[in-house]
């Protein structure tokens, strides 16, 4: 099949394409077999399903790429961005190695344990981890007025305020987001982000 | 009928100055039709990067939280061009991660290598647009979008 059938003026194209279906699946071919020689690390580091745990930290990442804090008007901001922790470590290394070198709005990311809410006035993102249950309440009061992304995979956790929920759906991490509770800490989320939400609760905490 | 070398002078000139105006109206318009279908080609290459780009980026986040089904509801919006034989987006390990294929068309497409460059293809009448998608940096993953020409472009 002549590709200059198919222009009406008959003009010579003056690129040197492939002028057939056999060209163009030559090219791919071509490529492919390129592929076969070029780097294959990123390919063996996807061969290895990631756990529960080391698809939220990178989700815990990504939250902090798609959201925008207020620019401070207090004491100045720190030098890194805080992911911080709190409560029973499910991550283990998981969220060291993940966010290991990778930075968010030019500062490096440092993953920090901390041991009670009033360590976290540093922390740009805080994951509660669900053994705070318990303590989620009292939690909450001690970071309001903060700017803190307040993130768990606890249940209710967005009913009862927290921002963003991790929700497993079959083998799947998705998340909840309440976004009066982000707004109220004056926080912006992307609206690329919340289209991926399961729910976007538009309600301040109901009930405890 | 007379013979050229016996007109007379004036219609010599006559017929010199037919000829050379003939032939610079016919170099002119070679030239503008030339030009004319360059830029139709680049200006038909620009749009449709662009379109792969819009494509691309509103399916950063779907990629990084790994949500075909979003991506996917992002690619259905082609389906308003009847031109578009379809669109893919691959993961940044060059796997394929959603599609949007107009009529079935095209059956299950290879996984791409994970080039950075930009390339088109002129084939059977078509254009791929291979792009990468990037995010605040980095590669994100790519997308695959042919088009189809039907009839005059």
């Amino acid at each position: 099949m002549k590709r200059e059938a198919h222009r009406s003026d008959g003009f010579q194209s003056a690129c040197p394409a492939p002028n057939s279906r056999l060209g163009l699946l030559g090219v791919l071919m071509a490529l492919m077999a390129a592929f076969a020689l070029s780097d294959v690390a990123s390919l063996q580091a996807q061969t290895s399903k990631p756990t529960e745990y080391e698809v939220k930290a990178a989700y815990l990442y990504n939250f902090g790429r798609f959201v925008e804090w207020p620019s401070r008007t207090g004491p100045p901001p720190a030098n890194s961005f805080n992911i911080c922790v709190v409560g029973q470590d499910h991550f283990g290394a998981a969220l060291n190695t993940t966010l290991a070198d990778e930075t968010i709005a030019g500062k490096s990311v440092v993953v920090k344990r901390i041991q009670t809410a009033q360590d976290a006035t540093n922390c740009r993102i805080l994951f509660i981890s669900a053994s705070e249950e318990n303590q989620l309440k009292q939690i909450l009061a001690v970071l309001n007025g903060s700017s803190v992304l307040t993130v768990s995979d606890m249940p209710q956790f967005s009913r009862r305020g927290g921002m963003v929920q991790f929700i497993l759906e079959g083998n799947r991490v998705r998340f909840e987001i309440n976004l009066a509770s982000a707004e109220h800490a004056g926080l912006t989320l992307s609206s690329e982000l919340l289209k991926l939400a399961v729910n976007v609760r538009k309600n301040p905490a109901s009930g405890d | 009928m007379q013979r050229v070398r016996d007109y007379s002078i004036p219609k010599k000139l006559t017929w010199m100055n037919m000829l050379v105006s003939g032939a610079a109206l016919v170099l002119a318009s070679t030239a503008f039709v030339t030009y004319g279908l360059m830029s139709h080609r680049e200006t038909i290459i620009r749009n449709l990067t662009i379109q792969a780009q819009i494509v691309g980026s509103n399916s950063i986040s779907a990629l990084l939280f790994n949500d075909p089904v979003s991506a996917q509801k992002t690619l259905s919006a082609l389906q308003a061009s009847t031109n578009i034989v379809g669109a893919g987006i691959y993961t940044s390990g060059g796997q394929p991660f959603a599609a949007y294929e107009r009529n079935g068309q095209h059956g299950s497409r290879p996984p791409i290598p994970p080039v950075r460059t930009q390339v088109h293809w002129w084939g059977d009448a078509g254009i791929v647009v291979v792009r990468p998608i990037v995010f605040q940096g980095g590669k994100v993953g790519t997308v695959f979008h042919p088009v189809r020409f039907t009839g005059n472009v």
